[in-house]
């Protein structure tokens, strides 16, 4: 008995002696364990700083993307540093105050809340970009781009805007439009998105169609056998809104046609690309009149 | 044996007691800093998932608004290295097959332009052939370092009214209103146009010939700086980048005139620039997007 007590405390003491010189030269064991696990937590760290770096290059893109490409094309300005830094920083979160003594995480906490402000800055520009090419879209597809009539069915164009002696009144004056001559029926196309303003008989005009299309262009259709809308219909750009005539002050059949910017008649022969070729005008005019039949 | 073994485990049971008890200060500090670590990496990570999402929905709405604007799909992004970069396996001997024939070539190569250098050397560039250079339109209207300006190229576009197809008869280099334009080549201004009100054509615009049937146009500007007569030197400041005319974002639009027919401008565009820089630029010339008028 006596012995294996001595046995005990023997090597109770040899283990006491051998605890005392590892204690002074090794760490204890937990810190060790505690070293590595401090190790992988700042890999970690490390690999969330990454993260957020390429999420900044990601949106850094996007930025560079609309300040000098959308902006220029949209006759946009810049954004520039001062807006995008506008309302950040300012009063510090509550877990700064905890983290204080962590450099390293408080500066990614900074960088992240930079990150999120940016992106908020940006979704709200792009948004504004949106808007602006929406306008922009309306008015593109409103305004006069398209010639009236087919021009297979074209018997010849007068290019006659400007001072002219007029057939019926006997003298020189200013025609303010160009004149296709076209066969009786021939189908008349819108030749921009619009509302009918007005569609009446006058004795110089004969059946006329005044279409608004808004951003100050107006165009008016005259001497037509017959239009077949009403004021205040929507049109879309080559729906057939009438058929070529020879009512009003007209000599043979023929279409009359204005464009007005901001009241004044101007020379359509700006607005539309006598080069569209037959195939490409069938085409525009197909999209928006699916029995795409010639007469009724 | 017995006692090697009892010394061990109470060497062991001793140590851990230790260590449970008597923390050390920096044991201490890196469990705190553990514990720290651990919480806000997991808030962060959190935040981080959803500026995620929202990036992603903005590339989407990148995509459509370029869309729109240019009526071609974005081009996507290079793919992003994941730091991992492919080995290629090669034979030893079908590499040093390779490598000889590369430097046979490289030989035959080094030969032959020799020749041409020679050839290159004794052609004789006088006063006249200057001259005649200067009066070739070969540097871009606008400054444009990065080659991003060139928008739209020559030939058949979209429309942005009607959006049909039609031959655009220049080029487009999109710009902030008021960057200067410049002339592209010696010449003499033959026409000019400003204050156009008229929504539609050129706008203001001014047109100057070279000489040798060449003549060429700069439409949609907003300034006209120069006068019928004035003569010029190649980039001399003519005017500032506009909207004016039929024209659907400030830029301008340029035109190359020769002997009476519009020919593609960016063949022409090669001085001062490099041969890479230059094939991206013919390149972007032949994307059949939008036009800008």
């Amino acid at each position: 008995m006596r012995q294996l007590l001595l046995f005990f405390v023997l090597s109770a003491v040899v283990a006491l002696g051998l605890c005392t010189w590892y204690v002074n030269h090794y760490a204890p064991l937990e810190e060790q364990f505690l070293e590595r696990e401090n190790l992988a937590r700042h890999h970690e760290w490390n690999s969330l700083q990454k993260e957020i770096e390429v999420a900044y290059s990601q949106l850094n893109e996007l930025i560079d993307q609309d300040d000098y490409n959308y902006r220029v094309i949209l006759d946009l300005q810049p954004l520039g540093d001062a807006v995008r830094e506008a309302g950040y920083g300012g009063a510090e979160p509550v877990y700064m105050e905890e983290v204080k003594g962590y450099q390293f995480i408080s500066s990614t906490y900074k960088r992240f809340e930079k990150l999120r402000h940016q992106l908020d800055v940006e979704k709200q520009s792009f948004e504004e970009l949106n808007n602006t090419i929406e306008t922009k879209r309306t008015m593109w597809a409103s305004r006069p781009a398209i010639q009236p009539i087919d021009n297979r069915d074209l018997v010849r164009l007068h290019t006659t805007y400007g001072l002219r002696f007029h057939p019926l009144l006997g003298y020189v004056r200013p025609h303010k439009g160009l004149d296709f001559t076209a066969d009786r029926g021939t189908p008349v196309y819108a030749t921009g998105d619009g509302q009918v303003l007005t569609s009446y008989y006058s004795n110089s005009y004969g059946n006329v169609i005044y279409l608004d299309h808004g951003f100050g262009f107006e165009t008016r259709y005259a001497h037509l056998t017959r239009y077949i809308v009403e004021t205040g219909d929507s049109i879309k750009r080559g729906q057939i809104i009438g058929y070529v005539g020879n009512t009003g002050t007209s000599v043979s059949p023929h279409l009359h046609y204005e464009v007005l910017f901001k009241n004044e008649q101007i020379n359509p022969m700006n607005f539309f690309q006598r080069d569209l070729n037959n195939e490409e005008y069938a085409r525009l005019i197909k999209l928006v009149n699916p029995n795409n039949s010639s007469l009724d | 044996m017995l006692f090697i073994l009892s010394t061990a485990l109470i060497f062991w049971g001793m140590l851990t007691l230790h260590s449970k008890f008597f923390l050390s200060e920096r044991g201490k500090a890196l469990k705190k800093e553990n514990i720290t670590m651990v919480r806000h990496q997991a808030s962060l990570e959190q935040g981080l998932a959803s500026v995620n999402t929202v990036l992603k929905n903005l590339e989407q709405k990148n995509s459509v608004l370029h869309q729109k604007i240019f009526e071609t799909p974005v081009e996507s992004a290079p793919q992003r290295t994941s730091g991992h970069t492919n080995l290629i396996q090669a034979d030893e001997q079908e590499f040093k097959t390779a490598a000889s024939e590369i430097e046979k070539k490289s030989v035959e190569l080094s030969r032959a332009s020799v020749n041409h250098n020679i050839q290159f050397s004794t052609f004789e560039f006088g006063a006249k052939e200057l001259s005649f250079l200067m009066t070739i339109p070969s540097i871009q209207p606008v400054e444009n370092p990065e080659l991003t300006k060139l928008v739209s190229g020559f030939g058949n576009r979209i429309n942005p009214f009607h959006k049909g197809n039609y031959k655009h008869p220049g080029v487009d280099f999109a710009a902030p209103r008021g960057t200067p334009v410049m002339a592209t080549a010696k010449g003499i201004v033959v026409d000019i146009q400003r204050g156009s009100t008229l929504q539609a054509g050129y706008g203001n615009f001014v047109e100057i010939d070279h000489g040798n049937g060449i003549i060429t146009r700069y439409a949609h500007m907003e300034d006209v700086q120069v006068r019928v007569g004035q003569r010029l030197t190649k980039g001399f400041v003519i005017g500032t980048v506009g909207m004016s005319g039929g024209a659907v974002a400030p830029h301008v639009h340029y035109e190359i005139i020769r002997h009476g027919k519009q020919v593609d401008p960016v063949p022409y565009m090669m001085e001062n620039i490099s041969s890479d820089a230059f094939a991206s630029l013919l390149k972007l010339g032949l994307k059949k997007n939008q036009s800008l008028d």
